[in-house]
């Protein structure tokens, strides 16, 4: 049984509104490092109205599927279809990936890893403590520590944390990162074949085709009309064993690369609507002419240690400066994440980011989901996040 | 503020700020000569305290006034950030040409740094402009005769424009006044257009409308074809359906 995950904002339906303001989310999968966080804009803070990015992560297997989407903010219930779209794209991509290139599927119980390990395997239990971790909303010191709080009003906010996390246990041959070295894919990586890149290509383009219907269900379920949700839409889709995917996006938002020469560069460019303030959805029914799909080949001058999937929020700050600006800030983030000591502080951290940088003007919604590979074994290295643990918590919905 | 998180202390966005361009076209023609144009001046320095005190308005919001009459004229030649302007004091007299404040409109548009296009690699982009265009009589030609001939194409080519360029993201009308025409009004605007009275209460109301509407439009997601048709007229403005 090859084990996944699902990590990140859930589905919100009839049954209410759960939709958090921050939202932090992290994982191991083979030799990379996801970590995600989402952060309310300052203007939606200050208006007290709701979060409207979404983010979902899950895998199966070597597959690893990442979603982002940006509610419209003129439409007060976007984010119901910010967090459907996110959701189906990452189910719908691990399900729809194509004959030649499945998941795995033996049963746990056959494996012959069973026998063996049984007495191993039949004691094991989570770890029993987490090292503490806080995040920092902007309204409150660093050491949140409440007599210290940092000015009169935002010392008396409330802050409820809630979070749940899982373990996923590896086991030998399956890519959940239970390797104690973990080979990155490099670009002797066998190479699918055209068909398989093809049938790639089909299962981001059938994902978002079923998504745009799901959409439209789900907004009848909720009796409002389609517009109603309307969501931009960024899905990435990767194989950890071999580097490997597809990527698609409809509006704005970005799905960058960073190169093992350390420069970012987009990995699809979706149709710009010609100004800042619109932007293409995917509710729309002709919104496969806003769609853009792209393969992600690595080679040897395209070999990719990270992947950056954002809302325009992290986007509109990043694209508009100097190229070398922004393999600077992509270069900066993986140093940063290096310094974290486990994957949840590393969340932690992106996340109090994105809720307290400022650029005047800069005050939508921020939600950004990092890939990054941990060590390499092609002379780059890149060590990310401590020792490894032998179990790894993950936030699992 | 930056992160509070040392490790992420370095972590800087690259792309620059981005500012909202607001025009103010007003009417300086002999007929607002006396006691409106006097209100409008006092509109004009509540209006600067208003946005100035919003958090978010006063660090991007940046003013053109461009006055028309028998002439139009964009004043200091370029716009202002609102925390540096300074309400101007505007004399009347001539007629209403309008359509020479929308090709003043139009040069200031495609200049920069008036309105600053994105460039992605490059520099990022100010929001759409936000238009107000307030009056008191119907434009004319430069007889005084009312005339639609000569404003009409000009509002035109404000608005339609060829992909690429800016264009405003809204064009709100407002007839003060009863010398005003409804009709003439909504065809000025994009959709939004009122008309009030022309005692000093009411352009009271007129500014602090305008006040809040910049204050709302730099929302996150605002309205991209009409960011002010969600607001609420105050007593004193009536809307024209």
């Amino acid at each position: 049984m090859r084990t996944g995950f699902a990590i990140g904002d859930r589905g919100l339906g009839a049954s209410g509104d759960t939709h958090p303001h921050w939202m932090m989310a992290h994982a191991e999968i083979g030799p990379y490092l996801v970590v995600g966080a989402s952060a309310i804009g300052k203007l939606h803070l200050a208006h007290r109205s709701p979060r409207d990015d979404a983010f979902a992560v899950r895998s199966i297997g070597p597959w690893l599927a990442v979603a982002v989407a940006d509610g419209v903010g003129t439409r007060p219930l976007s984010r119901f279809g910010a967090t459907y779209v996110v959701e189906s794209l990452t189910a719908l991509l691990l399900r729809n990936l194509p004959a030649s290139i499945p998941p795995e599927s033996e049963p746990f119980v056959g494996s012959a890893a069973f026998s063996e390990d049984a007495a191993v395997l039949k004691d094991l239990v989570p770890p029993p403590a987490l090292e503490q971790f806080i995040f920092n909303p902007p309204l409150v010191r660093y050491n949140n520590d409440a007599s210290e709080a940092s000015s009169g009003d935002a010392a008396s906010m409330q802050f409820h944390q809630a979070a749940t996390m899982s373990w996923c246990l590896s086991l030998p041959g399956d890519a959940q990162g239970g390797a104690s070295q973990p080979e990155a894919p490099d670009s002797s990586s066998p190479a699918p074949s055209v068909s398989q890149e093809t049938a790639l290509l089909d299962a981001m383009e059938q994902a978002f085709d079923k998504t745009y219907l799901g959409l439209k269900q789900h907004a009848s379920s909720l009796s409002v009309e389609v517009a109603e949700l309307s969501c931009t839409a960024l899905a990435f889709l990767l194989n950890v064993e071999t580097g490997y995917g597809v990527v698609g996006q409809i509006g704005d938002g970005a799905l960058l690369g960073l190169s093992t020469q350390l420069q970012a560069k987009e990995l699809v460019e979706a149709p710009d609507a010609g100004d800042q303030q619109s932007t293409y959805t995917i509710n729309r029914p002709n919104f496969k002419k806003y769609l853009a799909i792209s393969p992600i080949t690595p080679s040897a001058e395209q070999d990719f240690t990270a992947f950056f999937v954002m809302t325009d929020g992290v986007s509109g700050d990043l694209l508009y400066g100097p190229r070398s600006a922004l393999d600077e800030w992509a270069k900066s983030i993986r140093a940063a994440l290096q310094t974290a000591h486990n994957p949840s502080i590393a969340a932690a951290q992106l996340l109090n980011w994105l809720s307290s940088y400022e650029v005047k003007g800069s005050w939508d919604d921020r939600t950004l989901v990092i890939i990054m590979q941990r060590e390499r074994n092609d002379g780059n290295s890149h060590p990310v996040t401590g020792e490894p643990e032998p179990a790894r918590p993950t936030d699992d919905h | 503020m930056q992160s509070n998180v040392p490790a992420w202390a370095d972590v800087q966005p690259a792309g620059g700020e981005r500012q909202l361009p607001v025009y103010l076209l007003l009417d300086t023609s002999s007929s607002m000569d006396g006691a409106p144009i006097d209100a409008v001046r006092r509109g004009l320095e509540l209006f600067q305290r208003e946005v100035s005190n919003d958090p978010f308005a006063r660090d991007v919001v940046k003013v053109g006034i461009i006055t028309f009459a028998s002439d139009a004229q964009l004043l200091n030649n370029t716009l202002v950030p609102i925390a540096d302007f300074q309400p101007p004091n505007l004399v009347a007299f001539g007629v209403t040409r309008l359509d020479l404040a929308f090709q003043v409109l139009l040069r200031s548009m495609d200049r920069e740094p008036d309105v600053v296009k994105a460039v992605k690699g490059g520099q990022k982009g100010d929001w759409k402009p936000a238009v107000f265009v307030l009056t008191d009589g119907l434009p004319t030609d430069g007889n005084g005769e009312v005339t639609d001939r000569l404003w009409m194409p000009e509002r035109d080519a404000v608005i339609n424009r060829p992909r690429g360029k800016i264009k405003p993201s809204t064009i709100v009308a407002v007839g003060c006044g009863p010398n005003v025409d409804d009709t003439t009004l909504k065809n000025i605007s994009t959709g939004t257009a009122f008309r009030m009275e022309a005692d000093s209460a009411a352009f009271v109301t007129l500014f602090q409308y305008l006040s809040q509407s910049i204050v709302s439009s730099v929302a996150p997601g605002g309205n991209p074809d009409d960011p002010f048709a969600d607001m609420q007229a105050t007593s004193g403005l009536i809307r024209i359906p």
